[in-house]
């Protein structure tokens, strides 16, 4: 699934990653750091990467943003006043951490049983506040098709608003 | 010296291509004394006009961005800071104007009001000039070249008088100047103007 995402963000014309440590795109964002044709730029928080996406496409560059879902909650403010508002067409990558799943069991729950119990309870949070928010947004699985996902690629890579891919893993 | 006096110092001391952002309160005042279609003011969220020019700095790094912050405002995304020093944009200079609240939202004191020094923040944060200006009413000439020049990252403060009355303000629909550089519009207008 790795070459599916690098191949789309470059024929996209995506050659920037701003990034917030996350675990579930870290296989996608040490390859996009062995690229050249990309650059990465760490950011420290959620909110301030969101800022630097836009900032990129002030300029004229194109970025993908990524983070946690945990991370989406933290900037929700920045990305209303800024990208939602403006309708700032920025693809945005979201481990999708304590995906509620029949029989699925991450990190989280893997781990820590019922002190995951937050965790999950967070990670239900995340397409329903999207469908809120009226915003666009798939949930790839790698286990789908090549053809799907690449279909769900390119409508977060032709939106002309943010849209999100929610990514349990690479 | 007032926040619209050294805006208009700033404003006279700009050269003709940089752009300048501004949030929180100077972006009401900007469009009062620049008259560039260079701009974009926005008043929300507090925290994100630096690294919204570190975007643009690293974009366009030929063009110098100025971006005009609040004390208040830098503290809400401090990390912001070691962000823009790691990238280290040479064609970024950040304004922080300096008045020891939120004046925005009427007055409230800064957290650690008196303890750390934004300036030594992004010292130790590898930015490449940190300086603070002596009189914002009167910039020197090594002020202007810090603001035209230098190589960046540049971190600029300047204290100015405290005015917690937001009624003060100028009303942002007060000309076709602020209307064109305010919100979604300014920056898609900003955008246009940009990579045309």
């Amino acid at each position: 699934m790795i070459d599916l995402f690098v191949d789309a963000l470059d024929r996209a014309g995506v050659h920037h990653l701003v990034s917030v440590a996350n675990g579930e795109s870290a296989p996608l964002y040490f390859r996009l750091k062995d690229d050249p044709r990309f650059t990465v730029i760490d950011a420290c928080r959620e909110g301030e990467a969101v800022a630097i996406a836009c900032g990129l496409h002030l300029g004229g560059r194109r970025a993908l943003l990524s983070m946690e879902n945990f991370g989406l909650y933290e900037c929700l403010d920045t990305l209303r006043a800024m990208p939602i508002d403006a309708r700032i067409p920025i693809p945005v990558l979201v481990g999708y951490t304590a995906r509620p799943a029949e029989g699925h069991v991450d990190f989280w729950n893997g781990r820590f049983g019922n002190i995951a119990s937050q965790a999950m309870l967070a990670g239900h949070w995340t397409e329903p506040l999207l469908e809120r928010l009226d915003q666009p947004y798939a949930v790839v699985d790698k286990a789908e098709p090549e053809h799907v996902i690449e279909k769900q690629l390119q409508a977060a890579l032709t939106a002309d608003v943010p849209s999100y891919l929610l990514v349990q893993s690479f | 010296m007032s926040l619209t006096d050294f805006l208009a110092q700033l404003a006279g001391a700009r050269g003709e291509h940089d752009v300048v952002l501004a949030t929180m309160t100077p972006a009401f005042l900007w469009p009062t004394v620049s008259t560039s279609d260079l701009d974009y003011c926005y008043v929300a969220p507090m925290g994100s006009v630096g690294p919204l020019g570190l975007g643009l700095a690293l974009a366009q790094p030929d063009r110098r961005v100025i971006v005009i912050d609040g004390d208040g405002s830098l503290l809400m995304n401090l990390g912001a800071l070691v962000t823009i020093g790691a990238q280290a944009p040479a064609n970024l200079v950040h304004v922080v104007v300096d008045n020891d609240g939120y004046a925005i939202t009427g007055g409230q004191p800064l957290p650690g009001r008196g303890g750390p020094q934004i300036r030594d923040l992004a010292a130790a944060a590898d930015y490449r000039e940190v300086h603070e200006i002596a009189d914002p009413g009167a910039l020197s000439s090594t002020d202007v070249e810090r603001i035209r020049t230098v190589p960046g990252p540049v971190l600029l403060t300047a204290h100015v008088e405290t005015v917690y009355d937001r009624s003060t303000l100028p009303d942002l629909t007060h000309s076709a100047k602020a209307l064109a550089t305010q919100g979604p519009a300014g920056y898609h207008n900003l955008r246009a103007a940009l990579t045309a």
